[in-house]
């Protein structure tokens, strides 16, 4: 099956570990990776992409896409901040991207703690407190437990939504999954 | 270990130094004889994934016949690119390292579609 997943860490260490983890299941063949990059929640609530620090062309166009596919994974609630956020990544700089991105996330958290019925109908859904990191990525698996067990050995908590889902649920095409990187690297965030 | 297998790996891996390679190149203004070598590297690739998919099934055929396409797409893009410089030279490699990491998406559901099928073989 092919899914999105989100796997949170409440360290930027422990998910550069947790992506490294991901990329040894594909080289065993347990899984395959088809794109995975580490994004960070800082104490302010935006978020930022890790990219390798040869590529800082690419760094504003990662987090248009990535902010289409969080709010993706984070469900209903997500996908409606998503797009409210759409309209002013389009237009906006690095930073309103990170502030959109990070909005996408936030409202999700909070919608989910504001409400116990709200809670109960989006616990599968990706949340990001302050100060915590993400491995996202899109794989093929035939079935759940190589991610499952290694991530959470880790720390890791895992969030997955089938790929179509995400397809139906976003209003950026396909295009989101060409942002997350297609390799291992070492991820690093622009200070 | 599958001969097929080993190619497509082998085909992932050379993907994914080209697209390196058209990565760190996109920093650079000129064209440098290394991105120059990316375009036959890709054609070469491209031949070698044609020629892997004949005898597979539909869906891996499908998934390296379009990876195929798409590395002959970063063979023109580079070319038309490096023969034109300056900005179009940038939009080109944009859009050859959008093609490279098409024809990467293509080749590892290729491999998915492989390990899937190996996985449901009885033992």
């Amino acid at each position: 099956m092919d899914n999105y997943v989100a796997i949170v860490f409440d360290s930027d260490d422990k998910a550069y570990q947790g992506l490294h983890a991901l990329w040894n299941l594909d080289n065993r063949g347990d899984i395959t990776v088809h794109g995975a990059a580490v994004i960070h929640r800082d104490q302010f609530g935006h978020v930022d992409v890790a990219t390798k620090d040869t590529d800082p062309g690419l760094r504003t166009i990662v987090g248009v896409g990535l902010g289409a596919l969080l709010g993706a994974l984070a469900g209903p609630v997500g996908s409606a901040a998503g797009i409210a956020g759409a309209s002013s990544i389009a237009a906006g700089t690095a930073a309103g991207i990170g502030a959109a991105a990070g909005g996408t996330v936030g409202l999700t958290a909070d919608a989910v703690k504001s409400d116990e019925h709200e809670e109960a109908a989006f616990e599968s859904g990706l949340a990001m407190q302050p100060g915590q990191a993400a491995v996202i990525a899109e794989v093929s698996e035939d079935w759940t437990t190589p991610i499952d067990t290694t991530e959470k050995a880790l720390g890791g908590t895992v969030y997955r939504r089938t790929k179509g889902d995400v397809r139906d649920s976003s209003f950026f095409g396909d295009d989101y999954a060409d942002y997350l990187y297609p390799y291992d690297y070492e991820p690093h965030f622009a200070s | 270990m599958n001969t097929l297998t080993d190619t497509i790996d082998q085909a992932r891996a050379q993907a994914r130094d080209l697209h390196r390679k058209i990565a760190a190149e996109m920093t650079n203004q000129v064209v440098s004889a290394d991105l120059r070598d990316a375009a036959t590297r890709a054609e070469s690739l491209a031949t070698s994934l044609q020629a892997a998919a004949k005898s597979q099934q539909p869906e891996t055929q499908q998934h390296l016949d379009d990876a195929a396409a798409a590395l002959k797409g970063v063979a023109s893009d580079v070319r038309s690119g490096a023969q034109a410089g300056g900005a179009e030279l940038r939009a080109k490699s944009i859009a050859a390292l959008n093609q490279s990491r098409d024809a990467l998406q293509h080749i590892s559901s290729a491999i998915a579609a492989k390990r899937s099928a190996a996985a449901k073989q009885p033992a």
